[in-house]
């Protein structure tokens, strides 16, 4: 299922899209939803009542600037894939490649935007969701990675802080470290591990996570951390 | 003793006149009337006709030098619009610089003489060599300095903190160096020795203050030259907006011909030669068309310009834009991504294979982080001298400061720089971890 946002003050505009994604996903028989939004703000409110989508369509010259939307979305979620809109010729003019979907022009929309929902549609199969398993004596609990905003520990236990809840387990941080085995998590000090895919920013040696925690990074980590985080990013596309 | 006393005069109305009129190169009165100017000429005059009087009765010691020192701070921040700081720093180092002259040439003719520190500093009050070439020395530093520092600061640091150590260590050298001019310590058996270790503490401690001084030169360099870069941007986004407006003008012309034309076949029914035309003027405007991408009219801009500059050397610059924020202010985001961007241009244009003049840039916002690469080939060899990438560029005038001065931009968004070499690329990679405009 590929949930779709498209964002226009123009109906007409909106109206087109809506129809050229309908009938890409119709061809390719993906199971969709597609949502039309002439109000970003209408959009913005969806997504603090945590609607999702996998895809948004954004205009750049809205009332609003498509960019402000894109980095509100972006406050929420990494993962989605954010089209940008707009009546301007691109770099790519001549000789010049530009990334195959983030800018699309409105005369080419036909062309160009079936084209750019085949190269997302092929990287959101390939996605590879991953879970840390915590088994307790009354349930086993599953947490995406991409959910898992950082660990702390506290006495025996270790608590993970995802998007949703506080969940713990009777192990050392140690431990969870190497269970979890990727990457993506950091030690920030002896007691916290992030996942660096949710640090929003660092300030005066605090790491600021989605949820608005701020962490204190040890001296020897900050200077590793902001590596890190470099590193992470430049890999991830 | 005539001569001596002639000597003694010439050296403490050079001394002080030309310590007063340093300050004045810069600094202005805090009253600016003839009566005030009167009274401080007076003032001086009498200082130095006490200093002078005093070289009858007591002899030449390195403590009269406090009293003058005070008397000129005193003064200098009376009569000046100075602060406490840099007034203290400012006649510290001019009197103790001259203290320190007559200190090397002490030991100078101590050594060639090869007689002993204490021998020197007993017979001070009888005319020889020593006191001699003391004041014409002291003389010639003065006119040396006058020519110099004519209209400039006596000395100006770039941050407030260097003012504050070189006032600790010139504190500090005060004290060793009375020291080394009062009598007890000779007196002692190891008495000489104690002078000796004096003197290498006080050339240490003066090797720290130029070190401070002259660091701080270098900041200063940089600032300068980081603001040169800056106006370099501003004129050339003149110059952008100049051409375009051009363009504009003769597209505005353009188009009222096309109207003029349309009309003519619309009114003469020739509606096909009409559609033909439009289609015509449209993969015109197509091509015409400006060349503004992502809405962010900063990045949009220098890349704009850039690509129309790498084009002229048959570059191709390959981008991957995924930006909906930027942390920079505008002058800083011109001269780091115009720098970057003209280094990266400056070496891929001296490849002879077309096919490989390539550029790659990357600019992405993730959460509230801004990330910007770029990739370039390039050919000869790059050195690595202490971590730095040195230029390849012939004239090495400024070498790599282009790097230096984008280092230190990024460096006051408290963000990194990295700059790599991975399979025969030239990488650089910033990476800013928020979204604030500024951190200072």
């Amino acid at each position: 299922m590929v949930r779709v946002a498209i964002v226009d003050d123009d109906k007409t505009i909106t109206d087109h899209v809506e129809q050229v994604v309908s009938s890409f996903f119709t061809e390719n028989q993906i199971e969709n939803e597609i949502v039309s939004y002439q109000y970003p703000k209408e959009l913005l409110w969806d997504l603090q009542e945590k609607s999702y989508y996998d895809i948004y369509l954004l205009d750049i010259e809205m009332n609003i600037n498509g960019l402000e939307v894109a980095h509100a979305i972006r406050q929420l979620y990494t993962e989605p894939y954010i089209i940008f809109i707009t009546w301007h010729v691109k770099y790519s003019l001549k000789g010049y490649e530009c990334n195959a979907y983030r800018y699309i022009i409105k005369s080419e929309i036909d062309e160009k935007l079936p084209e750019a929902l085949g190269v997302i549609y092929e990287q959101l199969e390939n996605r590879e969701v991953r879970q840390y398993i915590i088994e307790t004596a009354t349930k086993v609990s599953k947490i995406n990675y991409s959910d898992l905003f950082y660990m702390y520990v506290e006495g025996k236990y270790t608590y993970f802080c995802t998007r949703n809840d506080i969940v713990k387990t009777r192990k050392a941080l140690g431990t969870v470290f190497n269970e979890l085995n990727v990457r993506d998590f950091v030690y920030v000090n002896k007691g916290n591990i992030v996942n660096l895919q949710h640090v929003m920013a660092l300030r005066d040696k605090t790491v600021i996570m989605r949820d608005g925690q701020e962490l204190p990074v040890s001296i020897p980590q900050f200077k590793k951390l902001k590596k890190a985080i470099s590193d992470y990013w430049r890999s991830v596309s | 003793m005539i001569v001596y006393h002639v000597l003694r005069g010439v050296e403490i109305f050079v001394t002080i006149s030309i310590g007063f009129w340093l300050i004045t190169q810069t600094y202005e009165l805090r009253w600016d009337n003839l009566g005030i100017k009167i009274g401080l000429g007076t003032i001086i005059f009498l200082l130095e006709m006490v200093v002078f009087l005093n070289s009858f009765w007591f002899q030449f010691s390195g403590i009269e030098y406090i009293y003058i020192f005070g008397v000129f701070l005193a003064l200098s921040i009376i009569f000046f619009r100075i602060s406490l700081l840099k007034a203290s720093v400012h006649c510290m180092l001019y009197w103790e610089g001259l203290l320190f002259t007559h200190l090397m040439i002490i030991f100078a003719c101590s050594y060639l003489t090869k007689k002993t520190i204490d021998e020197y500093n007993k017979d001070m009050s009888s005319i020889d060599l020593v006191y001699i070439l003391n004041v014409f020395v002291v003389v010639f530093l003065m006119l040396f300095l006058c020519k110099k520092r004519k209209g400039k600061e006596f000395l100006k640091l770039y941050r407030k903190n260097d003012y504050i150590y070189l006032c600790i260590l010139l504190i500090a050298e005060w004290f060793i160096m009375l020291r080394f001019f009062s009598n007890n310590v000779s007196v002692t058996d190891n008495g000489n020795k104690i002078l000796l270790g004096m003197f290498w503490l006080i050339g240490l401690i003066t090797l720290a203050i130029i070190y401070i001084t002259y660091n701080s030169y270098l900041a200063e360099r940089h600032h300068a030259h980081l603001l040169k870069l800056k106006y370099a941007a501003v004129e050339e986004q003149y110059e952008y907006i100049l051409e375009n407006y051009q363009t504009k003008r003769r597209q505005i012309h353009d188009s009222n011909q096309r109207i003029n034309l349309l009309k003519m076949y619309i009114q003469s029914g020739q509606i096909e030669e009409a559609c033909n035309y439009i289609d015509e003027i449209q993969d015109k405007i197509n091509t015409e068309g400006i060349k503004i991408g992502i809405g962010m009219e900063e990045i949009d801009f220098i890349l704009d310009s850039k690509i129309t500059k790498a084009e002229k050397f048959d570059i191709s610059i390959r981008t991957d834009m995924d930006v909906c924020f930027c942390p920079l202010g505008r002058d800083d985001l011109c001269v780091l991504l115009g720098n970057l961007l003209d280094n990266a241009i400056e070496a891929v244009k001296e490849i002879s294979e077309k096919g490989r003049r390539k550029i790659f840039l990357k600019l992405k916002t993730v959460n509230n982080m801004f990330l910007l690469e770029i990739k370039n080939t390039y050919i000869g060899e790059r050195k690595i001298i202490n971590n730095k990438y040195t230029t390849t560029k012939k004239n090495k005038e400024l070498h790599g400061l282009g790097l230096d001065s984008c280092r230190s931009i990024v460096e006051c968004y408290d963000g990194i720089m990295e700059i790599l070499d991975e399979n025969d690329q030239f990488i650089v990679v910033v990476t800013i971890f928020q979204d604030k405009k500024k951190v200072q």
